[in-house]
């Protein structure tokens, strides 16, 4: 009881200090939908059912685990569900002043129940069962959240120690049990840390509590229009940066924190180790760091900055680094920071596939652009796809393979410079903003510079200026596209400072103390369709471990669904391409392409929401689905080609030994990949 | 450009048998050859500034008489308008009208009211295209009010029972003749101008050290070319006279060897350049060097020297080349034109 009154009385006196701060967060929130409303491309009305959905990403973004707030709270809440349109278009703060208070007072519930269950052995081996029901739903009592909070505790520990036991662990031997016991206690604190950390990081935020929840707000406001219209307060200058361009790439990547938890790569750096070794991706989550001659360092729920300080404080020249792939796998990666230099060579990578015939390839893993004012594009991503098409040239190749798997796009100007290589001039898409008329960016260059048989590589993780190419060389049947549908991002943003006097003429040399992305326009094929939510088809279509594990464009609730527009008048497109139904047969009875159907579709069945069984036994199974699948590890060497150099860069190969190492890996990654022998199969047999 | 593709007004002096001997313009016989004397003042000056261009005749006088087919012209039209509308039918007055008003935008460049320029903008890829684009489709608008007028004057005469005469005077006679030997010069003219265009877009690929732009403008030069035989081998000799048609096979003749083979020299060089300053780079940064290395290097340096002097020859090939070939259609171009237009 005494507590109760305690409650109360904090409360109360919370009330008077916050009232201020809200009504400034409120006149941030109308700020923000003004700005939207004003730059988008198709701004959604501020009606009932834009306020459902504000409400529910808001929680989504606040307690994502339906670990803090109570059912009562949130019928409290739903109370508003119809109200927050008027709510920001009156600048009310009556919804931010109570969110606020309860929000507070759960996270420092929830800070109490870590440390009274981080203060007790947590018993890993005999089985929990977190429902469906208790997962899906928020807690009704005090009681009900605690038993919870302790499961996801646990499922938490669970999977931090799944990651770190080799797969043999049964954990029966005294040995064993004995390492388990002081296993449980290290990752145990290391979780209570994490939790907490996150929770007090929330409390005394920089600008003060009311400012975090005020920041929140603005974000899930944001994402109502679209998944990458965003909002960024001051305190993520990193992102914001990030989102500009400006943010310093280490070792050739950058870093971001991931939804999940842990610090994922955000992008690549165009030339750098990271990128030129082929085996990193965006998305990719940092497991482990490990210097040369060193004890490794976990860092599986280390956060950006602390990794960056790690990468920062060391002058040792080779790194280990250790990153979980999206689909589970892991991934050791050698780096040497001391090449790290501004080196621009050889960032687009080719070889030779040399079998019956000898067909070309080309990785390109992003639409860089030439940065430098006077030097018309030469260092651009396009131009270095040329040279490589010219190298290849000189070796007469039959056909030609471009791999854009993974590429997330980048500048739209290099993506047609690069549809420019491949079609006579000509449109190559259509952007259309608020304007009624859309405007054809085109390929001036008359002529090509490679027209022989093309086949063009995609994932799931083929976004933006990836998807642009790929309908284009589509539309005008030019190329085969091979592999799984692309993302499905065909919108272009604006990075603005907050101010709703910005124009698109001088937004760029405002500033302001927090910016705002807006999506200012939405890309379309010649043909008159999109990609946006859809992706690019392939006409060939390989199973793919992301098919399972990735994430596209439609899985967000918020994702822009564009409408047709007519098809440009003046695209010519070549006779249409001839497949033959031999690859269709030899994907279906690939072994490697059949263990990942088969894979793809237990994990699809899994996906739909089940109980989750909480044991160590059950958390390795599931960490062993991919990481253990014999065929998936397997190296299956492809019988159809060998791969080489060519002749131009050979010989400079053998005087570079990093340089070769990292080209030696690369030939041996594409000697095993079977998504390539399959390109290379319709390559051969393209006119 | 050398020579900008002319747009040719077309004869239309329509020679009326009039019914009586009156000069009233009542008679629909007179009022046609109204018409038609109006326009024939427009048309002498026009025929006396087309046979200038086609004779290299000075700059200035070139622009004198310009200006004086653009006055003239306003004077036909105004000669035009002051005839009464006849008996109520305004039919021939207004597309003889129209039709000079056309005339007068044609001569004064004034495209943007002529035809659609944002349909050609979005219909081109380069000023080229737009450039040839806007003359086919002025010269489409420009025959469309011709015919318009024409059709309005044979409706007009058959309306009033006015027999027209099919004979020609000394003007319509040498405008049809100009017309011809325009038209023949023109067509082989284009494909030496878009390979002149693809060519100097060639060259400032080089400069650039663009490979990409290097290797599309070489193929679009090819293309260019192709598309120039294809004419070539349909076109006769004007009049039994092949001497134009030799001299623009020896252009297109030289701008496939350019393409064929001197580019190529051209663009390997820029390639292994490239790969030598990367060599370069790696050997510059080694503290300790093999015997390996400096192999590798001094290897790079001779196959850098050997594409550099193979380079060298080409460019002046290429040059020497192009200078001849086009030195020779422009005293072809002027022989031509020396012996047919009037």
């Amino acid at each position: 009881m005494k507590f109760t009154s305690a409650l109360i009385l904090s409360l109360c006196s919370a009330t008077v200090a916050f009232s201020q701060p809200a009504n400034q967060q409120a006149a941030r929130a109308f700020t923000v939908t003004r700005m939207i409303e004003k730059f988008h491309v198709s701004p959604r009305a501020l009606d009932d059912s834009f306020s459902k959905d504000l409400l529910s990403s808001f929680l989504a973004k606040t307690d994502g685990d339906r670990t803090y707030f109570l059912a009562s709270d949130i019928a409290e809440f739903n109370t508003y569900a119809t109200r927050l349109d008027d709510e920001i278009r009156q600048k009310k703060p009556d919804f931010i002043n109570l969110f606020i208070r309860r929000y507070q007072q759960r996270l420092q519930q929830a800070d109490s129940l870590i440390m009274a269950i981080s203060a007790k052995k947590v018993d890993v081996v005999t089985p929990d069962v977190l429902t469906v029901a208790e997962d899906t739903s928020y807690p009704a009592d005090l009681s009900a959240l605690r038993t919870k909070y302790y499961k996801t505790f646990k499922s938490d520990m669970l999977d931090q120690m799944a990651d770190i036991l080799p797969s043999t662990f049964k954990g029966v031997s005294p040995q064993e049990k004995k390492y388990l016991d002081s296993l449980e206690i290290a990752v145990r604190a290391k979780v209570k840390t994490k939790q907490h950390n996150s929770i007090i990081a929330a409390l005394n935020y920089p600008g003060g509590f009311v400012q975090y929840v005020g920041d929140i707000y603005c974000k899930a406001i944001a994402m109502c229009y679209d998944p990458h219209t965003e909002f960024f307060p001051l305190t993520e200058k990193e992102n914001f940066e990030s989102a500009l361009g400006q943010q310093p790439f280490r070792f050739g990547f950058r870093l971001k924190a991931s939804p999940a938890g842990g610090t994922i790569i955000d992008n690549l750096q165009p030339g750098s180790p990271a990128y030129k070794s082929g085996k990193l991706n965006s998305g990719d989550k940092i497991i482990q760091l490990q210097w040369e001659g060193k004890q490794p360092v976990d860092v599986s729920s280390s956060s950006r900055e602390e990794i960056s300080e790690l990468l920062d404080a060391s002058n040792h020249d080779k790194l280990f680094l250790t990153v979980k792939k999206v689909d589970g796998s892991t991934v050791q990666v050698p780096l040497i920071k001391e090449r790290l230099s501004t080196d621009t060579d050889d960032r687009v990578k080719s070889f030779l596939l040399k079998g019956q015939k000898n067909i070309g390839y080309i990785y390109l893993p992003a639409f860089y652009e030439d940065w430098e004012a006077n030097s018309n594009g030469v260092n651009g991503c396009a131009n270095d796809v040329a040279r490589e098409i010219l190298k290849l040239k000189k070796e007469n190749i039959d056909g030609l393979i471009l791999d854009v798997r993974y590429n997330g796009g980048g500048s739209v100007g290099e993506a047609v410079e690069l549809a420019g290589i491949f079609i006579d001039a000509g449109p190559v898409a259509q952007i259309k903003s608020r304007e009624p008329k859309p405007f054809t960016l085109k390929d001036g260059n008359v002529g090509t510079m490679y027209d022989g048989p093309l086949v063009l590589m995609v994932n799931r993780y083929s976004a933006s200026a990836s998807e642009l190419i790929a309908g284009t060389l589509q539309d005008y049947n030019r190329a085969a596209i091979v592999g799984s549908p692309t993302f499905g991002k065909a919108t272009a943003q604006v990075v603005f400072p907050l101010d709703t006097t910005v124009t698109f003429e001088n937004f760029s040399k405002k500033q302001a103390s927090s910016y705002i992305k807006i999506t200012i326009s939405q890309l379309y094929r010649v043909n008159g369709t999109s990609a946006q939510a859809k992706g690019v088809q392939p006409n060939v279509l390989l199973p793919d471990l992301l098919d399972a594990y990735g994430t596209s464009e439609a899985d967000e609730p918020m994702a822009l669904h564009s409408k047709d527009i007519e098809a440009n008048k003046y695209y010519k497109p070549y006779p249409a391409l001839q497949i033959s139904s031999d690859i269709a047969n030899w994907v279906k009875s690939n072994e490697y392409f059949t263990a990942v159907q088969q894979l793809v579709a237990k994990a699809t069945a899994a996906s739909a929401p089940q109980p989750v069984t909480l044991s160590l036994k059950e958390a390795m199974q599931r960490a062993a689905q991919v990481d253990g699948n014999p065929v998936i590890k397997k190296e299956i060497k492809s019988t159809s080609y060998t791969v080489q150099n060519n002749t131009i860069e050979a010989g400079r190969l053998v005087a570079d030994d990093y340089s070769k190492q990292l080209n030696d890996a690369f030939i041996k990654m594409l000697q095993n990949d079977a998504a390539v022998e399959a390109a290379y199969k319709v390559a051969a047999q393209l006119k | 450009m050398k020579q900008k593709l002319a747009i040719l007004l077309i004869a239309c002096v329509t020679i009326v048998k009039s019914a009586t001997a009156q000069d009233k313009l009542d008679n629909p016989g007179n009022y046609m050859n109204a018409i038609g004397a109006a326009m024939a003042q427009m048309n002498k000056v026009y025929m006396s500034y087309i046979s200038a261009v086609a004779h290299n005749k000075r700059a200035k006088k070139i622009e004198k008489l310009r200006q004086q087919t653009v006055d003239a012209i306003t004077n036909s039209k105004y000669a035009v308008i002051d005839l009464p509308i006849y008996k109520g039918d305004n039919d021939l007055r207004k597309s003889s009208i129209d039709y000079i008003g056309m005339t007068y935008k044609v001569f004064n460049e004034d495209y943007a009211h002529i035809v659609n320029m944002e349909d050609i903008a979005e219909q081109s890829v380069d000023a080229m295209q737009a450039y040839l684009l806007l003359q086919e489709k002025t010269n489409e608008t420009l025959k469309a009010a011709y015919t318009k007028m024409s059709d309005a004057q044979k409706a007009f005469a058959a309306k009033y029972n006015v027999k027209m005469v099919d004979t020609k005077d000394d003007l319509s006679q040498k405008m049809d003749k100009a017309n011809k030997v325009n038209h023949y010069h023109n067509q082989l003219y284009l494909t030496i101008f878009k390979c002149n265009w693809q060519t100097a877009k060639l060259m400032d690929a080089l400069g650039k050290k663009k490979i990409n732009d290097v290797e599309q403008s070489k193929s679009g030069l090819l293309k260019y070319a192709a598309e120039g035989f294809a004419v070539l081998d349909t076109t006769k000799g004007f009049e039994g006279d092949t001497a134009l048609l030799a001299a623009c096979r020896k252009v297109l003749v030289m701008y496939k060897s350019v393409g064929n083979d001197e580019v190529n020299k051209l663009s390997d060089y820029l390639l292994k350049n490239e790969e030598f300053a990367k060599t370069k780079k790696n050997y510059d940064a080694k503290a300790v060097k093999t015997k390996e290395d400096t192999d590798t290097y001094n290897n790079a340096i001779d196959q850098l020297n050997t594409a550099g002097n193979v380079y060298n020859k080409a460019s002046v090939k290429m040059l020497t080349d192009m200078n001849n070939a086009l030195t020779g259609w422009g005293n072809a171009e002027n022989n031509f034109m020396k012996s047919y237009m009037p």
